[in-house]
């Protein structure tokens, strides 16, 4: 019936929306016997059918949302090397951006963790197992050299896109520029 | 996210995320914070309850006390697989802490983190004895459950779906626990109620400070729904009336 004559009629064409559900729900679809419902698609209309099983009984534990959207931006930059700029003094200046806002500060070279001086700095950097195991404190680097101890969560490809495990972060250059909300 | 709707938007209205791959950097950050602390309070329980295994008076009891050790650690491991597929290392983490170790018992730690690791921190206080751990298991088994209830509406459905399952076996417990409490007071048990005294506010302050920054975050981000003090609330009535029952006080 949907490839014959589907496309004629309103309930079977466009996005499927709160009032479409209410219909589909009297003529077509009896949710009282279904064990779980699956929904795929954009954002808006995931929600709406959410909103729509909801209503007729359904529990969150019954609703399945499958979402194919990305957070991860599509091509990350090298970080920038400043190797010349590196290795003069025995402090780092570092800046960090977290939830959008900029902060700085300045850490000994002396094997002092980057995570360990944010949190010294009352920057609420995200951690758990500080053992570079569970990759909480994930962030990117963004410029600046650094030397990561031990790396037990990060793979090869998040490495090689600069992410580094900032409870395992030691500076090696005089300036390291990080962010948190990449 | 599609350009109609925003990432916030979608969270804030109910939208679920499904995987790694498309859940954003400070989003994961706040996720594997939850997920630690979690796991990290679980191991720890585990941990400090196995002990209580051969304090147990007799067998149904001991049998009791043992499958609250072994379900209590299967859940901590379920939770843990879902940080793996972030790339937490699950072999190392399991034997990172010292889960069984505690604090002096009249220790006063608040609630903040201490040590190296994320439980909660009435985890960190020992246990003495098998009334004493009967009533810390009654008192937490119905922390547990106002908590999870909490965390099974997360956004993060591989998570959610996790708690949904562990949930019914955690429930289990606390009913162990209770049986257990029933029969300590009918036979006039004098631990009871010292017990009660010490457990109830280091039990109350697992649930977080009031009016928390963090709950704002993780509720933004739709991992958190109900604040701590009213999720507090909801326990201090349930085990108020709990205890009311089974005729022991209220610690003021």
């Amino acid at each position: 019936m949907l490839e014959t004559g589907g496309e004629d009629i309103d309930l079977f064409t466009g996005r499927v929306d709160a009032e479409k559900c209410a219909q589909l729900f009297r003529l077509w679809i009896d949710v009282d016997t279904a064990d779980t419902a699956f929904i795929c698609g954009p954002e808006p209309m995931m929600l709406a059918i959410a909103g729509a099983l909801r209503e007729h009984g359904m529990s969150d534990a019954q609703i399945k949302f499958e979402l194919f959207a990305s957070a991860q931006p599509g091509r990350l930059k090298r970080p920038a090397k400043s190797v010349e700029a590196a290795r003069a003094g025995n402090t780092c200046t570092a800046t960090v951006t977290l939830d959008g806002a900029l902060r700085e500060f300045t850490l000994p070279k002396d094997g002092t963790t980057l995570l360990d001086a944010a949190l010294a700095a009352d920057i609420d950097a995200p951690y758990a197992c500080k053992a570079g195991v569970c990759s909480t404190c994930r962030a990117k680097v963004l410029e600046g050299e650094f030397e990561m101890i031990a790396n037990h969560a990060l793979d090869d490809y998040e490495v090689e896109r600069g992410y580094v495990l900032t409870c395992q972060c030691v500076p090696l250059s005089d300036r390291l520029v990080v962010d948190y909300d990449q | 996210m599609t350009e109609e709707m925003t990432l916030t938007d979608y969270l804030a209205r109910g939208g679920r995320l499904t995987s790694p791959g498309n859940v954003p950097p400070r989003y994961r950050a706040e996720l594997l914070r939850l997920m630690a602390t979690l796991v990290d309070s679980m191991l720890a329980g585990s941990a400090g309850f196995a002990d209580v295994i051969n304090a147990a008076p007799g067998i149904t009891s001991r049998i009791a006390a043992a499958r609250i050790v072994l379900e209590k650690a299967d859940h901590a491991e379920r939770v843990l697989k879902v940080m793996a597929e972030f790339g937490a290392d699950t072999g190392r983490y399991a034997t990172l802490q010292p889960w069984a170790a505690r604090v002096a018992r009249d220790a006063s730690l608040g609630p903040v983190r201490h040590g190296g690791d994320m439980r909660l921190s009435v985890f960190h206080y020992p246990l003495e004895g098998w009334a004493d751990a009967v009533v810390m298991n009654v008192l937490m088994g119905r922390a547990v459950g106002v908590q999870l209830a909490e965390f099974e509406r997360a956004s993060y459905q591989p998570l959610a779906e996790v708690l949904r399952a562990i949930a019914p076996r955690e429930r289990r417990h606390a009913e162990l626990g209770e049986t257990g409490l029933r029969a300590l007071v009918a036979a006039g048990d004098a631990q009871v109620q010292p017990s009660i005294d010490y457990w109830l506010p280091r039990v109350a302050e697992s649930f977080g400070a009031a009016g928390s920054q963090r709950f704002e975050v993780q509720k933004a981000m739709g991992l958190r729904q109900r604040p701590n003090e009213v999720l507090r609330a909801e326990w201090e009535r349930e085990a108020g009336a709990l205890l009311g029952e089974l005729g022991l006080a209220i610690p003021g």
